[in-house]
Formats: structure tokens, sequence, C-alpha cells
């Protein structure tokens, strides 16, 4: 009876507690808010909110949708959405069963590989894949040198869907994979047993078993393609076939006039129609559980033997592994390391160091180098310490907020970058006392915390979970006020998770570029920024040095945070993070 | 004491410099014809300390530039943005409303944005001392100077194709992809109108220069099937791959600095019945913080030694004293095919027309078939 009244006692907040979950809870509103309301207003102003005179209209919308190409640019990002979805989805999961529940050849290996494009800017595999399947690719020439027509387009919506499709199919594969390994193999034992071959028993069994994993990563790929900026700007706007966000780019960027009414109302458009794709997810994955559920076991599952056709199996994967990522990989190193790639001439006759040279003289583009570094390091320090907070403050805390704080947090991902990078650079114009962020690489650095809070939390609450409340409990017990406790307890035992997430934020800082495109200036480039400003020009051999630099430090810090993280449990895991583009 | 002396050194070194300038000539490392209280705005460029240029050229061009800049005014650091031809200006728009820092030069090519800009009053006047040596059509206005003439050329692929079939004219272009379809089907490039400031302005430029005739041209090679590509780069990629056979209409900017490296495989050539040069417009702008800085710029760049720079990174000078002293330069280009036979970008009020804009765009859209 006396210790209960204690513990409630105990359990209550103090002031300063307070003061510090209302600060955290209020910077993640700000942070997530601030941004959207320049657009909502822009979407009803007569003209640029910078301008003195201006009316509040119904017309930015009326003018978008009576816009044919806008309506065109609607399709051809559903078509892409849609097809680049199927794709992933059925690769990831042909994939996934192959490697996770067959006895294929190298699976180590190839469950690696198949998910390294996570760790890559899709700019850096939009270029890659343009060297050896563009146009003027080397496998593109190859093809036309011995059968005399042109193979494939890849500068079309069906090539971009390609694309799209390999650079999302580790969703597909995490997710479907997770699963796989966790499901009890005694259920697909049963079916053998009743007397189905293994392709049944695949079909039967072991697929609709899949279907909560392949629904929400299905869900999760068709958000991330139908705001991706990267893949249609590199292939789609040499031939003029934009999706949303290199539409967006077009008009707020290159477009002969800036139309901030159109830019606004097309994003609240997108911003509505993302939402209520996530709280679909959000729906989708409280079913999911259901399915989980039946697992509570974790034994061990065994191989399916797959015979002979494990072979044909192992060739098909090697094979899509070299054509979708080893080998443009390679172009793109090749590409960089001469002055021009012909066949009419050998390579090797043109080898140059000039492309890093002109990245590392040029003040801007080597800037821009340092400028990634300097956010993915410290910014994402800084942004894993918040995000724990934030976590801390939804999951262990009685702050009143804390339902509203989760759904406040996860939002962003139903921002698309661009739309990030938009509302942070009119905020900094409509709020007098943000200008000076403005053009800064701290103005960056915001917004890219803003995009990526769903990852840090994602990282770090499944642990959170883990750790008993007891711990809490026993601290308040003995006197020890929130922030104690949090400092104390929980940070000292998130220690892992939270250095997984900064990994995980460091490698997704140093590759971002959709929000930043309209965010730059000289001063504050980045690494992403200064790839398209290069790609823009026509030189493909500087673009493809920097986009080699990237991939190595990138390998370089995971490298690194391995080294750090041997003997830890905690892996870093992209299952439970929001769209990736 | 102390106090004194370096007192009297002050007034000594003021008097040291102020002297030349009040004797007219000889600020060190500037030409004589420099006017005597040039050396005020020398003076002024030091607080401001840095420039910023919105331009449409990449850091090889600039590079040796800037270079030549230092050694000049080391005090003044130069950032350039590599931007959009429209670009710069919409860049510019938006920033200098809403106060932030922006531009202080603008370089572009885009005519009808030029235009536009002076509409706006964004330009400043500006007389500078260098203005008398360079000819007339490199100057718009009280506010825009060129910063160089560019050619739109030919370019082929030299072992794709052989030498009866190199282009020398726009003309014999056509006749060559009629009498050769096979060699020539789909492997033609150029620039996209629709999509590109300096695309549409060639075009335009071109077409008025040669009316029915022209269009007639290229007709005919758009029937043999054109590739039409968003910047000269890949046009030069393109042709070097042998996708491509021959480029008409190829910046310059792009094509020089890939000599020496792909002479074996790259041909380029002057157009003999008509070359396209753009002219790249500079201004300083109203919202400059450092418009002295700006006027240091735009001043070095029409002058000597910065025309025969910006022609070491690849553009082409066109004042006429460094003729031949500058790695490109238009008169030497001009050569070959006659002064009349170039067409230089002009500031045309039609340009400004939408309507007009847009009949033409209409046609060259149903001349490529887009």
């Amino acid at each position: 009876m006396e210790t209960a009244v204690i513990v409630q006692k105990a359990e209550r907040a103090g002031a300063v507690d307070r003061v510090l979950q209302g600060a955290v809870a209020a910077l993640t509103f700000l942070l997530v808010t601030v941004p959207l309301i320049p657009i909502l207003f822009q979407s009803f102003l007569s003209a640029p909110l910078y301008e003195p005179v201006r009316t509040l209209t119904l017309s930015n919308y009326v003018r978008l949708l009576q816009n044919q190409e806008f309506r065109t640019v609607l399709l051809n990002t559903l078509l892409f959405a849609t097809s680049t979805t199927a794709l992933a989805v059925v690769i990831g999961v042909i994939l996934a069963i192959l490697l996770v529940r067959t006895d294929v050849p190298g699976r180590t290996y190839l469950a690696g590989l198949v998910t390294s494009p996570l760790f890559m800017s899709p700019l850096v595999i939009a270029f890659a894949w343009t060297v050896i399947f563009g146009p003027q690719g080397y496998l593109t020439q190859l093809f036309r040198s011995i059968t005399g027509v042109n193979p494939w387009n890849l500068y079309s919506l069906g090539g971009m869907a390609v694309l799209g499709g390999v650079y999302y199919a580790p969703y597909t594969y995490l997710y479907a994979s997770g699963s796989l390994a966790l499901s009890d193999p005694a259920v697909e034992d049963a079916a053998r047993i009743a007397g189905a071959g293994p392709l049944r028993t695949l079909w039967r069994v072991t697929l609709p078993l899949l279907r909560p994993a392949l629904l929400y990563s299905g869900l999760l790929t068709f958000i991330a393609a139908a705001e991706v900026l990267s893949i249609p700007l590199v292939l789609g706007t040499p031939v003029g076939i934009e999706l949303f966000s290199s539409f967006l780019y077009k008009l707020g960027i290159v477009g002969g006039t800036t139309e901030y009414g159109m830019i606004a109302a097309a994003s609240v458009l997108m911003l509505l129609f993302l939402t209520l794709l996530i709280a679909l997810q959000e729906r989708l994955l409280g079913g999911g559980r259901r399915f989980v559920t039946v697992t509570g076991r974790v034994a061990r599952a065994r191989l399916l033997p797959l015979g002979r056709i494990r072979w044909v199996a192992a060739v098909w994967c090697w094979f899509y592994v070299l054509l979708a990522i080893i080998l443009p990989l390679l172009g793109i190193a090749a590409q960089s390391f001469t002055a021009f790639l012909s066949p009419f001439m050998n390579p090797l006759e043109v080898t140059t160091l000039d492309h890093y040279r002109l990245i590392f003289e040029h003040s801007a583009y080597a800037r821009s180098i340092l400028n990634s570094f300097l956010i993915a390091f410290a910014g994402g320090a800084i942004g894993i310490f918040f995000m724990a907070l934030i976590t801390l403050v939804a999951f262990r805390s009685d702050f009143p907020l804390r339902r509203p704080l989760i759904y406040v947090a996860l939002y962003p991902r139903a921002i698309p970058g661009i739309i990030v990078g938009i509302g942070f650079l009119w905020s900094f114009l409509l709020f007098p006392g943000l200008g000076a962020l403005r053009n800064t690489i701290l103005g960056l650095t915001l917004a890219f915390i803003m995009r990526y809070i769903p990852y840090g939390f994602g990282a770090v609450s499944p642990s959170v979970f883990r750790i008993s409340e007891e711990m809490d409990r026993a601290a308040r017990v003995v006197g020890a006020s929130w922030i104690t406790t949090v400092r104390r307890i929980l940070l000292p035992l998130l220690r892992e998770a939270i250095f997984a997430g900064y990994t995980l934020l460091f490698v997704t800082f140093l590759k971002e570029y959709a929000s930043a495109v309209f965010l730059f200036a000289r001063g504050s480039e980045v690494m992403g920024t200064t790839m398209i400003e290069l790609w823009r020009q026509g030189d493909s051999g500087p673009v493809s040095a920097l986009a080699v630099l990237q991939v190595v430090l990138t390998l370089l810090w995971l490298g690194i945070a391995r080294r750090v993280l041997v003997g830890v449990s905690t892996k870093i895991r992209f299952q439970d993070f929001g769209g990736v583009t | 004491m102390g106090k004194l002396v370096r007192f009297g050194i002050g007034i000594l070194v003021m008097i040291v410099v102020m002297l030349p300038a009040s004797a007219g000539p000889a600020i060190p490392g500037l030409p004589a014809y420099y006017p005597a209280d040039y050396g005020r705005i020398i003076e002024a460029s030091k607080a401001e300390g840095k420039l910023l240029v919105y331009s449409i050229m990449s850091a090889r061009n600039w590079a040796p530039v800037l270079a030549e800049f230092k050694k000049l005014y080391p005090w003044l650091d130069v950032e350039t943005l590599d931007l959009g031809s429209y670009e710069v200006f919409e860049r510019y728009y938006a920033e200098s409303a809403s106060g932030a820092r922006t531009a202080d030069m603008i370089i572009s090519i885009a005519p009808d944005a030029w235009q536009e800009f002076l509409q706006k009053g964004q330009a400043v006047t500006y007389e500078s001392p260098e203005s008398r040596y360079i000819p007339s059509w490199a100057k718009f206005g009280k506010e825009i100077y060129m910063v160089s003439a560019d050619p739109m050329v030919f370019i082929w692929n030299k072992r794709a194709l052989r030498q009866e079939l190199w282009p020398k004219s726009m003309a014999q272009l056509a006749e060559l992809v009629q009498q050769n379809p096979q060699t020539f089907r789909n492997r033609l490039t150029t620039y996209d109108a629709e999509r590109v400031a300096t695309g549409f302005a060639i075009n335009w430029f071109w077409i008025k220069r040669h009316g029915e005739r022209g269009w007639r041209i290229l007709e005919t090679l758009a029937r043999a099937g054109v590739r039409a590509q968003s910047s000269a780069g890949r046009m030069i990629d393109s042709v070097l791959s042998g996708e491509s056979v021959v480029g008409y209409f190829v910046s310059t900017i792009s094509v020089f600095p890939r000599f020496p490296a792909a002479e074996p495989v790259l041909g380029w050539g002057m157009i003999e019945d008509g070359t396209p040069v753009a002219n790249r417009g500079m201004a300083i702008t109203r919202a400059a913080r450092s418009p002295n800085a700006a006027r240091l710029m735009l001043d070095f760049i029409l002058s000597q030694s910065g025309q025969v720079a910006f022609a070491e990174g690849g553009l082409t000078a066109y004042r006429p004293d460094v003729a031949g002293k500058a790695k490109h330069h238009l008169t030497d280009l001009a050569k070959t095919i006659g002064e009349r036979n170039l067409i230089i970008f002009s500031y045309d009020r039609d340009l400004m027309d939408k309507a007009k804009r847009e009949a033409f765009l209409a046609r060259w859209k149903k001349t490529y078939q887009r």
C-alpha cells in the first residue's frame, strides 16, 4: 500500500523533466510542421510568398488540375510506381526465398550484394546504369554491334521502372527474408508430409505466409517510387518524361518562370495522397501482427533442398547481381578514370586522373564532399541523439502528448524529399527569425534530420521495447528523476541501438540529395547536388568520380562501424524504416 | 616617437598610392587606359571580400579566369554557381526579393530572359573602361556585355564516317543524309530546342537567317531521325560512342575541352552556311552586395588577359586585339567560312513575343515529329 503510493509519486515527472519532455515534443512538432505551413499557405496565394502584393485564391489548384502536363505527370508517376512496385516485389521475394529458404550456393555473399543498393544513393545507381545500359552504354553498344539493333531503351518509362524495381527490391527482400527466417518450418514440413512437392509448398504455404510482409514492403516501395527524384531526373528528363518530383524540380529550378503557386498546390495534393497511403500502411501493419503471432518459436528453419535446380538458381542470382549492381558500379568506376569511353578507342589509352583532379581542385566541388561528411558526421550524431530522446519521451514517459508525438515523429515518411526542401526554403523566406538559416549547412542538416526522424525512431524503438520497464521503475523508486533515469539507465542500455542508428543516419545523410536541391547554395553544396550540377552540364567524367568517392566513403564508414559493432547483437536494421530515396 | 614614425610612413604610403592614380595611368597590373579613379573601385572591393556569380559555365571553364583574377585581386574570393540559362535569373529573383544574399553578377545566354531582366530594372548600368575595345554587337544597352562568342558547330565521328561524309554545311549534310540513308539513319544529334534555352536560340536565329529554305533542310535531317539532347556533353558522348555519327549546332564550349584526348575519334568544324554564335551576356545585378568586385570582374573578363584566360577554359574570345593570342578566337574561327556566315545572336524584339515563340516552337516540334 505504502510502496504503491511512493512509486506513483516517484513516477510523476518533476518540473525539469516536463520541460525537457515538452521541449523534445515541441521541437519535433515544429521541425515537422514549420516547413509544411508555407507550402499550404503558398498554395492559396496568387503570387510568390515573398512578393508584397498577393491575394488568397483557389486558382493554383484550378490551373494545376487543368494543366495537361500535370495530368500526364500524374499518370506517368502512377504507371512508374505501380510497375516498379510489381517488379521490386517479384525480384525481392524470389531472392528472399532462394537465399533464406533454399540451399543456393554462395547465399551469404549474395545476400550482402543484393541489399547493397540501400547503402548507395539512387543518383549513383542511376548514373551507373546509364554507363552500362544507356543509349551509349557498354552493354548496349556490345549488343548493338552484334545484332545491329538497339536492344532496349533505358530512357523510357519501362527502363526507369526496371531500374526502380532493382533499386527497391531490397525492401521486399529484407521484409520477406525477416518473415521467412521467423516462420515455423513445421508448417512447411506438414505440407511436405501431406504430399506437396517443394514448388507447391512454396506456392501454397510459404508465399501466403509472406503476404503481410509483401503488402507492407510493396506499399513502402510504392511510396518511395512515387516520390523518387533521381531516376526520372537522370533517365526521364533527357527524353521529356517527367514524374512528380522531377516535375517539381523543373517547375521550381529549370523552368523559365517560377510557378510558386503550382508547385505548392501540387505538393499539397501529393502530401494528401501519401498521407492516405501511410495511413493504409499503418492499418496493414496492425493486421500483419496476426500472422506474426503464428510463429512464437524461433527454430532454425531447415533449408529446402533444391537438388540440381540450385545451380540454375545460383546462376540466375549471380547473373542478376552482376547485371544490376556489379557491372554498373564497375562501369562508373571505369568512366571516372578515363577521358571518355568509346568503342573506337582502347580505354587504357585514355586513362586519366583529371576528373578527380577537377573535383579536388575546384573549391566548390571539394567543399561539397566536406559538407556531406560534416552533415553526416555531426548532423547524424545530433540527429540520432534527438531521435532517441523522441523515442524515450514517446514510450518511456508519462508525457500527456506522447501518443500524438509518435504520429508526428513518423509523419515525415509521407513527405517527399523535394517537398521537404521546398518547405524549408520557403519557411526560411517566410518566418523572419529563420532567414539566417538560409543557404547554410545548418539549414540543410535540419531538413535532413526532419526527413529521417522515422529512421532514428525505427532504429531505436525496438531496443527500447526490449528493456524491461522494471529498470526505470527501480530507478524512480530510489528517487531518480526522469532525466536521471534516461541519462543513467536508458541511454547507456540503448548504446548499441543508438550507434547502429548513427551508422544508418551517417550513410543516409551522406547520400541525401532530394531535400537539398532547393536548399543548397554556394558554400552549402553537398555531394548529391554537385553531381546533379555536373550532370546537367553533361560532364559525365567528374560525375562518376564523385559517385565513386561517395561509394568509397560509405564503404569505409560501414567498415569502421562493423568493426566497432563486432560482438554486438544489434544489427543495422532497415526493416523498421520508412521510405528511402 | 614610434607612433609618429608609423603615422609618417602611413602618409607616405598614401601619397605613393594616390600619386599614380591622380597622375592618370599605371595602376599595377592594369592597362594604362583605365581611368584615374579606378583605384577607388579597387579600394572599395577590399571591404566586400567576396564575389558571387551565377553562371552557366562549369568549373573547368572558369578555372583559368579565376586563377588570373586572383593574381590581380588576391583579397577577393570568387564563388561561381553553375546553373541553367533561366535558373540563374529565377534564383536571383527569389533571393533578391526576400533580401537574401544573391548573385552580384549573372552570366547567361537566354536572350528572352535577359530582356525580362532589363525590363525589371535588375541590371545595373556600367561603363566599362574596356568598352571601346570590343565590337558594338558585344554590348547591349548600358548594362549587358558579352563574355564570349561561342560558335555552335558540327562534330562527327572520324572512325565511323568516311572522310567524304564529313559535314561542311547544313545544305551539304542534308544531301549526304539523302544519299546515304543507311549510314545516317537515327545517327544525327542536336540540341533540344524545347527544353534548352540555347537550343531554342540556335534554331531561332538560324531560321531567321535562312527562312523556309532552312526549315526544308531541318526537315530533311529530321526525316533521317535526329536525337535531340539536353546538353552538348551528351551529344559529344553520343558521337564518341558511335551511337550518332554527326552532331550539328554543338556548343564549342563543350567540344574544345575534349581535345586533344578525343582527337583520334572526334572531328569538328564550322558550319559554312551559317554557324550560330551564342553571345554569352553578363551584367551586374541591382541586389549585388559586392558591386565593386563585380565591376572588377566584368572589366577583367573583357580585358585582354580575361579573354585569353576564358579561351584557355574552352570559351571563344571575340575581342579583336587578342586574335591570334587567345587559344580560341572568333576571328580565327571565322576565317574558314567568312565573317558573314557567323550568325551572332542578337536581342531580337520578337523573342519577347510569347505568341511568336510558341508558334516557332510548334513548328520546330512538328519538323522533328516530337
